[in-house]
């Protein structure tokens, strides 16, 4: 099984579980991991981990492209099994091919323009980012543009009306009754 | 309310619920489902996951006490009219990165003898609680408002 050796991980987006996340690894190139799925019979986290190619990196951080884009380009894949401690079970090297169609992250995976202002301070306190000249994310953050909505993808919420409470409901899925 | 589960294999100088306060009527709160399906899964912590397992986090062998109450409550979001957006979009970006997990919001309030709260705010989500459950809690501890369903359209 291969096994990655990282100095420092940067946590992106971590909702119940990391869903995304930044490994420098200790020959200064990045790794990144990505969610796909919970296991939970088995008690284990599927995730991708990729090599990402330095511009692809980049210019995910600078919202250019989507995670997808990232993904399709990635130079290496692995398919990784991890405990809920996030420990490492197993890991397989595949390729683009082996991706199930509803495993690939959606075009609309942009990095969140919200979220930017706690990287670029976030980077800022990281002292070993600032110390590697090549990749040095630090840069990234101070080449960032300010936030400027009308540069990122249009994004769109479920309607208003969708998320008022409603009186007596029953979720559709429910077996037995709720909302007592 | 008892919390005798809530304190099961937990060192005896740590308490999970020193900061925790009653729950306050009205208040609206959400929590990310992955398993919209199974009602008895919408508020299972990652400590019962892994007990269920037979297996104990590696931080209980350590003390770590912190830990150890974050994976025995359950994350809760507090939910406003002023906020909607930023949850719902804070939820999305789990499901942008990984659509094969069937992802849902459940949107609900805490009976009064559910449990116990904790505002527990991170750089990331400052609307982020800890929720302790009761010895006794059930899904008939909640009152369920509505459960929303990611998918493709939503984004």
């Amino acid at each position: 099984m291969k096994t990655f050796d990282f100095i420092e991980e940067y946590i992106i987006f971590e909702i119940e579980y990391i869903v995304l996340s930044i490994n420098k690894g200790t020959d200064n190139n990045y790794f990144i991991f990505s969610f796909i799925m919970e296991d939970y019979d088995l008690g284990e986290l599927h995730y991708f981990g990729i090599w990402a190619e330095e511009q692809q990196y980049l210019d995910f951080l600078e919202g250019k492209i989507a995670y997808l884009e990232v993904f399709k380009n990635a130079k290496d894949i692995f398919r990784i099994r991890k405990n809920y401690d996030y420990q490492i079970i197993d890991t397989q090297k595949i390729t683009i091919n082996q991706v199930a169609k509803d495993e690939f992250p959606l075009a609309s995976s942009f990095f969140p323009r919200t979220d930017l202002v706690d990287l670029i301070e976030d980077l800022k306190k990281c002292i070993c980012l600032k110390q590697n000249s090549r990749y040095s994310a630090l840069k990234v953050a101070k080449k960032l543009p300010s936030i400027d909505t009308n540069s990122y993808p249009k994004k769109s919420y479920p309607k208003q009306n969708q998320l008022k409470p409603k009186e007596n409901y029953v979720p559709k899925t429910s077996t037995t009754s709720a909302g007592k | 309310m008892t919390f005798n589960n809530l304190h099961q294999d937990v060192p005896q100088n740590c308490s999970c619920i020193e900061n925790a306060t009653i729950i306050k009527e009205n208040q609206i709160y959400t929590r990310f489902l992955k398993y919209p399906e199974i009602e008895s899964r919408y508020f299972e912590t990652h400590w019962e996951k892994w007990t269920k397992k037979g297996k104990i986090p590696t931080f209980v062998k350590q003390n770590d006490c912190a830990n150890i109450c974050l994976y025995k409550n359950a994350s809760v979001d507090n939910y406003t009219d002023e906020n909607r957006a930023w949850i719902i979009n804070y939820y999305l970006k789990q499901f942008r990165v990984t659509q094969k997990d069937k992802n849902a919001i459940l949107v609900f309030q805490l009976k009064p003898k559910a449990g116990l709260i904790e505002h527990t705010p991170s750089e990331k989500n400052p609307f982020h609680h800890s929720f302790f459950k009761e010895d006794e809690f059930s899904i008939d501890s909640i009152e369920i408002i509505e459960l929303i369903e990611l998918k493709n359209e939503n984004i």
